[in-house]
């Protein structure tokens, strides 16, 4: 059981995929159909200063899907972790 | 070739015509398209009624939009603007709106000092997805959008395209179905998505480890 975010890999989302690239914790990988993959066992966690995303950006961040729960999706941050109700 | 096959030959537009709207301000929308906007009026018709016994004389007139395309209002003689064309500035009626093309993004800061110039508020600038645009009104009240496309669209947006949009009719079919009623929250959309990635169900869905 773990959190699993897809990323399009489209440039106006490859922020997200560089905050991770180099970040402990998590897995990223590139998958055929054309998403990344990243992957961590239990939250992913994102900043929108860090990313330096405008308003509409940020608020389609996770538009590529995913497999988890959003705990926090506010202006400032964002925490996707681990669904104890519904596992994957 | 049968009926069959000649009704599911491909068929596609070949862009804007014309958009039209109802006006009950004819002066100020001739000069908010004409003068400040500097669209071209390109051609008008003026007519008496016809068709339905209640349709009043009107008149009928076109500005140049660019690339063979115009912008177009009726204007009807003597009609009272009835209460449910009201344009009222909120997110469903906005919803209702046209986005005219620029070609770089200092015409796009051009048209935005044009219309400070004219003392046309802007309501916002913002960068979206794939295009940067500017948001302003007309007299009527009217949602007008100028965009600047920021990249071409390519095969990826088409599948991901494809792929959102099954995931949102699956998944507001599977809440019917369940009593749950419409789709309420973006959040359960992104979950069927991601549902979806996760069992490989998209074009080419294999996955390769990022090395």
């Amino acid at each position: 059981m773990s959190v699993t975010l897809f990323v399009v890999d489209l440039p106006e989302f490859s922020a997200l995929v560089n905050s991770v690239r180099d970040a402990g914790g998590c897995v990223l990988s590139r998958m055929d159909s054309g998403y990344w993959k990243i992957e961590a066992a239990d939250e992913l966690h994102f900043s929108r200063k860090d990313l330096g995303l405008g308003p509409a950006l940020w608020n389609s961040a996770l538009s590529g899907g995913f497999r988890g729960r959003i705990a926090a999706f506010d202006r400032s941050e964002i925490r996707l972790v681990r669904d104890e109700e519904h596992p994957s | 070739m049968d009926e069959t096959a000649k009704t599911d030959a491909p068929l596609r537009f070949r862009g804007v015509h014309h958009t039209a709207r109802p006006t009950w301000k004819l002066k100020e929308t001739v000069e908010f398209y004409r003068d400040i906007l500097g669209l071209p009026l390109a051609h008008v018709i003026s007519a008496r009624g016809w068709g339905p016994a209640e349709h009043p004389d009107f008149l009928h007139f076109f500005f140049d939009s660019g690339n063979g395309s115009m912008i177009a209002f009726f204007y009807y003689l003597g009609d009272e603007q009835p209460e449910h064309l009201v344009h009222r500035p909120a997110y469903d009626n906005d919803a209702t709106h046209s986005a005219w093309r620029v070609h770089s993004r200092e015409e796009l800061l051009a048209w935005r000092e044009r219309l400070e110039a004219h003392q046309v508020p802007i309501l916002y600038q913002i960068e979206h997805e794939v295009i940067e645009s500017l948001y302003f009104r007309d007299p009527n009240g009217y949602l007008i959008e100028i965009t600047l496309p920021l990249r071409q669209l390519q095969a990826l947006d088409v599948s991901d395209a494809d792929l959102t949009i099954r995931a949102a009719v699956a998944e507001e079919s599977r809440r019917l179905a369940a009593g749950e009623g419409k789709l309420q929250k973006i959040e359960s959309v992104w979950r069927a998505k991601g549902e979806m990635l996760a069992r490989g169900d998209a074009p080419g869905g294999r996955e390769a480890e990022f090395a």
